[in-house]
């Protein structure tokens, strides 16, 4: 296999940690919760769209529109019912990052102990769009590529409504200073709902292309919640473009890693660079003084 | 139009206000004088919302502000101008600019109140797609003052528009309050340290020493006033 098609693989990879990323970023940037259950919300996704397309024959990029919509309603029912009372008494924002690092620790193990019991704890799989595709001249599976080809729109998306819309702007100034954006008139607490039920949203969508070419179990979550954690520090907390850019960063070295050493050394790969990064911009990649 | 009756607020055993009453007009333009630590900030934060304080009342036009969030007071109608200005660094003069224009009240009004700022404030206008973080101090004041000015406010808060600022740029930025001062269409009530300046911007005056207010007089009388002027103007 030439090296392009190894670095071509990881940008698929890298596009969906991107996707991931972003999510996680929404919600540990703007409403400032550090969401250990993440992960959870990508592997409960995962396990929709694997019911909807076995049992009902759903494509699973139609069943989004359903499992997204719901991901969202519920994380913003998390947010409304679970972390209101915390950022009601936080004093400040590192107190209430440290009240939700455990809170949402608990919830991670409600959610992957349920669905443990619901689904058991097998690999689980599907076979759609496995076929070979031939695409300038590379051969990739078809899954692979609709699922970067969809993590691209969606993240696209994401970028264009932060940077030209009214919420969008409003979302990012919340992530810089909260207190300007009290002075401008924003509803912090409306908007930080808003923002982490976004953030379960893009988590689900996640979860749903992953589970087109991987499989998956109820024990997935935390791997990707990590990884999330990496690339959101790595790219800048509350910047997005920097999420994009070091989620792809993270696919590519993991896809050399794996087709050069060892597959089972990609997480290593992950904090390796994770470290890096941390040494020699401690402020992420795009981070300012 | 602002009306604080018995305002009291204390941090822990420290009571930063004590039994502050104050009174400004439509169209009028309040100084608040007091050394570090008299309760200014205290007193600026608690009108506008970013600290309930323990006991009294402000009221706005007739409504109440003690209890309503910052982003419904800003609805109101009161813009501030916070000691540590509070803009969004990376985000470049323009977006800082239009953010002020997000409540209800002010959005229609955007591309005209971004005009009159850069015609007020030229520099930013050479600077509008820079991040406001590279921007001087100086500079960085007048963003805020413009995103104030953005949310099309009845009365403005300015806490220590001066503070840290070059004389040269310090200017430049009272020039540019005095004018909206003139024009009359909305009041100001600012806190300063430099008194001099202050009083020569404004109609009236109170003097607040260890939350207390001590006293109060036109513009005019208190900058003659021997002893206000051994006091606050550091003669």
């Amino acid at each position: 296999m030439p090296v392009i098609e190894v670095i071509f693989g990881g940008v698929i990879l890298g596009g969906l940690y991107a996707l991931v990323a972003m999510g996680f970023n929404l919600q540990y940037g703007v409403a400032r919760i550090v969401n250990l259950a993440y992960g959870e919300f990508l592997m409960t996704a995962a396990f929709a769209a694997f019911w909807m397309f076995t049992l009902f024959g759903v494509n699973p990029i139609l069943g989004m529109f359903l499992s997204v919509p719901a991901a969202f309603g519920a994380n913003w029912l998390i947010y409304r019912v679970l972390m209101t009372p915390l950022a009601r008494r936080a004093r400040t924002r590192d107190q209430l990052e440290g009240e939700t690092i455990l809170a949402t620790f608990g919830l991670l193990f409600v959610l992957r102990g349920a669905a443990t019991i619901a689904f058991t704890a097998n690999d689980r799989y599907y076979d759609y769009l496995g076929e070979p595709l031939r695409l300038l001249g590379f051969t990739f599976a078809a899954n692979r590529v609709l699922a970067f080809a969809t993590a691209g729109v969606i993240a696209t998306a994401v970028w264009v409504v932060l940077q030209f819309t009214r919420f969008g702007v409003a979302l990012r100034a919340l992530a810089i200073d909260p207190v300007g954006a009290q002075l401008v008139g924003v509803d912090v607490r409306r908007l930080s709902a808003l923002a982490f039920a976004c953030g379960g949203a893009l988590a689900a969508a996640a979860g749903t292309l992953v589970s087109t070419f991987l499989s998956f179990n109820p024990a997935i979550g935390i791997e990707f919640t990590m990884k999330a954690l990496v690339v959101v520090i790595m790219g800048g907390i509350g910047n997005m473009l920097g999420s994009l850019a070091a989620g792809l960063m993270l696919g590519v070295a993991e896809a050399l890693c794996s087709y050069y050493v060892d597959s089972g050394l990609t997480l290593a790969v992950a904090y390796a660079l994770f470290l890096i990064v941390l040494v020699v911009r401690p402020r992420g990649l795009f981070g300012t003084a | 139009m602002l009306e604080i009756d018995g305002l009291n607020h204390s941090y822990g055993r420290h009571r930063a206000l004590n039994d502050v009453a104050i009174r400004v007009r439509s169209g009028e333009a309040v100084a608040i004088l007091g050394a570090n630590g008299a309760g200014k900030t205290t007193l600026l934060n608690a009108i506008v919302g970013l600290i309930r304080p323990s006991a009294g009342s402000i009221r706005f036009r007739g409504v109440e502000l003690v209890g309503l969030p910052a982003r419904r007071i800003v609805g109101e109608g009161i813009a501030a101008v916070t000691e540590n200005r509070h803009l969004f660094g990376s985000m470049s003069v323009t977006e800082n600019l239009s953010l002020g224009a997000y409540s209800r009240r002010a959005r229609d009004a955007a591309p005209d109140g971004m005009a009159r700022v850069f015609e007020l404030f030229p520099r930013l206008a050479e600077r509008r797609g820079q991040a406001v973080r590279v921007l001087s101090g100086g500079e960085q004041q007048m963003v805020a003052v413009g995103r104030a000015l953005m949310t099309r406010p009845l009365l403005l808060l300015l806490d220590e528009p001066s503070l840290g600022l070059a004389p040269l740029i310090a200017g430049e930025l009272f020039a540019a309050l005095t004018r909206i001062v003139d024009e009359g269409a909305m009041s100001i009530l600012m806190v300063e340290q430099n008194a001099r300046r202050a009083l020569k911007m404004v109609n009236r005056a109170y003097l607040l020493s260890l939350g207390r207010i001590v006293g109060e007089g036109a513009a005019k009388a208190l900058a003659e006033d021997r002893a206000v002027a051994e006091s606050y103007l550091g003669l």
